[in-house]
């Protein structure tokens, strides 16, 4: 083989360029900690690193919603919490207060307490989280979801009767009395006197008398501003009969409610004339028994459950719509309007009114403890996910570190390559100087 | 038997014989450095004997270029395969750098820090900061890919301008080779046996550095006059003939966004370049560059038209229904004048997942629409019937037809997604109007529209084929294979052409020990023939000091 001096020089120039080359790229990869600088380093390297990467960034963005998520639930339960304990208090004043031996001036002192648990209640319900956002007003952040300052309407809802419906008279001579010509309904604590002419009345007539003679009470007309009571007869379907008479009241005094007590029992008074009751003809007319309520427009939040994604895919409630916990669903209970009639109960001292206390504050005990239990369930699903992504990322940052080649294994490869292209470098600048100091003929000739 | 004189004679021609070969040695000497240069060797051989049995001395026959002529062509055509590699690899480089998303923030992080907003707003719905947070990310996602999609148009510009110069310099070269071919024509055809060695050494040069730019054919004549032809098939055309050249031309291309065409006379050889950097550039610039725009298109086209079709479904912080997010990007319907029927056609995007961003046809024939897919060729006829006409749902886009068609009536329906890229901006400006809430009732905590809309990074598209981000990482994993596909290539190539390169020198570099020793050979035989000379000068004078 003929080699010529071009090739000599060709050849150690090529081969000290590309060695050079190679300890550039080697000093790259050691220096920014890993392989795969370029996705065409390593093409399916790259692209997985990137889909790495996206996990990676998911996983820390769903951690954050959850922190977001466990913020709400910590405010929440906290809040129910106190309230449980408020609730728990008023069962008991009602267990202690039904008792016979209570004279009604000892009840009325209870109210006023019944009245601060209402208020530390109203407050909770009202609670905001650390943004001051309202935590039990569904999606109407924004606003408080219970306001009792607002002029609100109490309900009584009677029970079915039918109509025409006879009224007798009241006969003292009659021991069999039964007669529903008189009748007494409480509004606001204050007692109204109804009495019904004899003859048979229609749903609506007997509403229409109800609700004349409620409003020309002068008891009630003292109230300033004045009531206007509302009493409508409802019929299950239209034309029918059938249905119950609706009392309604726009009552502004103050926080207290228009009331229909269930069974009016008024504490006998001495020298009391021995004529029957008035009210017990109630019965007949469905007003015994019907449900008191508040009508429910004192929240102005809205039943919205706000999901937030845990997960790619998997949307998680973070709070709870105030008129579930505190006003009940269909079964449940109006913890408000329970309160406030038992208020009313105790002030007026009927005792049905305090049973029903009693029945209503253990309802409300249940319905705050299930909403708990729900809180308590969903923090541990975030808990058990919040693990599970955080592993998760840990494995998917150590397959893109082995991927990327930045794992330790790698690190050290990326040094020996490193020294193993530095020193073949050297050898080729040894090979090159041997080259150039090379003796030829010249060197001999004289 | 020669007298004296032919001594004498002798003497002379082979002082000028060996004189003419250190000439050539020093020639040697002096052009060992120079690049394409073949070694010359003089050939020695006797002169014509007189009567035959008497030798008359030593003549230089011819100085031949030591070649071979096999490698040269293969180092020459070599050289095309260079070129197209190297342009490509450096193009590459460039082009993965626009979407390296493994070591620097690119598109990928927009994706994925534009949806974080989208959760954060998921989580706070009525929170300005949120809001605000997510029409930045909006903002600077559409920044991201219209830079990137600039980049990728300037590279093609660049493309474009260096397709032109190299052209330019293709002709030049041609000139110089036509020249040259006159020139050698003319040193060849003396009569003599002499070879133009340094021309064709030029020609050579010449050859290498326009093959490295174009692939050419060569065809060599009698004379020694060079054929180059360049393109094949049916588009071949002459570059060099003979003496002549036939320059390329380049024109403004309307049919292909004004880029330039090659055109020989009037043949367009665009597409014919055969390899050389022309087609490696060419290649580029009209389907390598327009793929990765069109991938880029696409995947804008899907996050517009989903996150629009997802934004408009939910409800504003005044309780107003969400308009367009980004800049939209809508169906459009055109119809044919030849249309007689009075049918009146609605397309909207009723499932951004499902759009295929082909175009469409709906046509009325014996009583029947039929909705039909241009490209794939899949159609639909099951329009139903409503109160004001029919409807029905195709491949993501749902069309509404009213009015009365008349038989062969055609509807095109087309989403113009191409060019999106560049297009990509916000339409929205106001924190408030970003449409969180999932229905009106459920402001200003509801959050419903945004869990919907940060769900979208996962979901899977039909013309993706995956979901933003995967539909990315493959196609960033596409350009990476293609950038290390080039270098590969390329480094292969410059192995052969290192080798050959070898080969070459091996036959044709000069050896500096070698001319050495021809110089000292070629010194002795001169001053031998001095001697030679002075020897026949005493002859005569002996002769002559014989009459006294």
């Amino acid at each position: 083989m003929r080699i010529t001096d071009q090739m000599l020089f060709n050849s150690g120039t090529k081969s000290l360029m590309r060695n050079t080359e190679a300890v550039a790229k080697a000093q790259d990869r050691a220096s920014a900690g890993k392989k795969v600088l370029r996705p065409s380093d390593d093409p399916i390297s790259s692209t997985q690193i990137l889909k790495y990467n996206k996990s990676i960034a998911q996983v820390d963005q769903f951690t954050r919603n959850m922190r977001g998520s466990e913020d709400f639930f910590a405010v929440s339960d906290s809040a129910l919490s106190g309230m449980q304990e408020g609730i728990r208090r008023a069962s008991e004043l009602a267990v202690e207060m039904i008792n016979a031996s209570h004279a009604p001036s000892d009840r009325k002192i209870v109210a006023v307490e019944i009245k601060q648990i209402f208020e530390q209640l109203s407050a909770s319900a009202n609670s905001v989280d650390g943004k001051g956002q309202h935590i039990f007003a569904g999606n109407k952040i924004s606003t408080k979801p219970f306001d009792f300052e607002k002029p609100w309407q109490g309900e009584f809802v009677g029970t079915t009767i039918e109509g025409p419906i006879e009224i007798v008279k009241y006969d003292p001579e009659n021991s069999e009395d039964d007669s529903n010509d008189r009748l007494n309904v409480t509004v606001d604590g204050v007692n109204v006197d109804v009495t019904l002419e004899e003859g048979f009345y229609s749903g609506e007539a007997l509403a229409t008398e109800i609700q004349r003679q409620v409003n020309e009470s002068l008891a009630l007309s003292d109230t300033t501003p004045a009531s206007v009571v509302t009493v409508q007869f409802e019929p299950d379907e239209e034309g029918s009969e059938k249905g119950h008479l609706v009392i309604t009241s726009d009552a502004v005094k103050g926080r207290s409610s228009v009331v229909f007590n269930k069974v009016v029992q008024p504490i006998p008074e001495p020298n009391a004339p021995t004529k029957p009751p008035l009210g017990d003809a109630r019965l007949k007319l469905g007003l015994v028994g019907g449900k008191s309520q508040l009508s429910g427009e004192e929240y102005v939040g809205d039943n919205g459950e706000m999901q937030v994604l845990i997960e790619p895919g998997v949307p998680l409630a973070r709070n709870i719509p105030g008129n579930r916990v505190f006003k009940g669903g269909p079964d449940g209970v109006d913890i408000f309007a329970s309160l406030i009639n038992f208020q009313t109960a105790l002030e007026t001292s009927n005792i049905v009114g305090i049973q029903t206390a009693i029945t209503d504050m253990e309802k409300a005990t249940d319905q705050i403890s299930n909403e708990r239990a729900i809180i308590g369930a969903r923090l541990n699903r975030l808990e058990e996910t919040k693990a599970r992504l955080e592993n998760f990322k840990l494995a998917t940052i150590e397959f893109k570190s082995k991927e990327e080649g930045s794992d330790d294994a790698s690190q050290v490869e990326a040094f020996s390559e490193l020294i193993q292209q530095q020193t073949a470098l050297q050898a080729s600048l040894l090979v090159q100087a041997r080259i150039l100091q090379q003796p030829t003929l010249l060197s001999f000739l004289r | 038997m020669p007298d004296i004189s032919g001594i004498l004679n002798m003497g002379r021609q082979a002082l000028s014989a060996h004189q003419r070969a250190i000439a050539v040695t020093s020639n040697n000497i002096s052009n060992v450095n120079t690049p394409g240069y073949s070694r010359q060797k003089p050939i020695y051989e006797t002169a014509p004997p007189l009567n035959g049995v008497f030798g008359t001395g030593v003549q230089i026959a011819q100085v031949r270029s030591v070649v071979d002529t096999f490698l040269q062509r293969q180092i020459i055509s070599g050289q095309s395969t260079l070129g197209r590699f190297g342009v490509e690899k450096g193009l590459m480089d460039r082009v993965e750098g626009i979407f390296n998303d493994t070591s620097a923030d690119g598109i990928d992080t927009a994706i994925s820090d534009f949806f974080a907003a989208v959760n954060d707003l998921s989580s706070n719905p009525s929170g300005t900061a949120e809001r605000i947070v997510l029409l930045e990310r909006g903002r600077s996602l559409s920044q991201t890919i219209r830079s990137a999609d600039a980049q990728l148009k300037s590279i093609s510009r660049d493309v474009d301008t260096e397709i032109r110069g190299r052209v330019d310099e293709v002709n030049v070269l041609a000139e110089k080779i036509a020249d040259l071919n006159k020139q050698i024509q003319s040193v060849e055809n003396l009569g003599n046996r002499n070879t133009a060695n340094d021309l064709r050494d030029d020609r050579v040069r010449l050859l290498e550095a326009l093959s490295e730019k174009i692939e050419v054919h060569l065809l060599e004549g009698q004379g020694g006059e060079l054929t180059v032809t360049v393109g094949s098939g049916g588009r071949t055309v002459a570059l060099v003939s003979g003496e002549n050249a036939y320059s390329l031309s380049t024109h403004s291309d309307t049919n292909n966004s004004g880029l330039a065409k090659i055109l020989s006379g009037d043949t367009d050889i665009t597409r014919s370049i055969t390899d050389g950097r022309l087609r490696g550039l060419i290649e580029l610039r009209d389907n390598l560059l327009p793929a990765y725009a069109d991938r880029l298109d696409k995947l804008t086209a899907s996050i517009v038209t989903s996150f629009n079709t997802q934004h408009e479904k939910g409800f504003a912080l005044d309780g107003s229904a969400g308009g367009d997010f980004f800049l939209s990007l809508n169906v459009i319907l055109s119809e044919p004048s030849t249309n007689s029927g009075g049918a009146e056609v609605l397309p909207v995007i009723s499932d951004a997942s499902a759009l295929t961003f082909d175009s469409y046809e709906i046509s009325f024939s014996q009583d029947q629409f039929t909705m039909r897919n241009v490209k794939t060729g899949a159609s639909t006829n099951e329009f139903m019937e409503t109160d004001f006409g029919f409807t029905a749902t195709f491949e993501g886009i749902s069309i509404e037809i009213a009015g009365d068609a008349a038989e062969g009536d055609k509807f095109n329906i087309d989403i113009p997604y191409q060019g999106q890229a560049g297009k990509m901006d916000m339409a929205l400006s106001d924190p408030a109007l970003v449409a969180a809430a999932g229905s009106a009732e459920e402001l200003p905590g509801g959050n419903g529209n945004a869990v919907l809309l940060a769900q979208l990074q996962d979901q899977s598209f039909f013309a993706l084929n995956a979901t933003f981000q995967g539909f990315y990482a493959n196609f960033t994993g596409e350009v990476g294979a293609r950038a290390n596909t080039s270098q590969r290539n390329l480094s292969v190539e410059e192995v052969i052409s290192g080798k050959l390169d070898t080969l070459r020198q091996e036959v044709s570099g000069v050896s500096l020990d070698e001319e050495m020793t021809n110089l000292i050979s070629f010194q002795r035989a001169y001053q031998a023939a001095a001697k030679l000379v002075t020897t026949a000068d005493e002859l005569l004078q002996t002769v002559i000091e014989m009459k006294r």
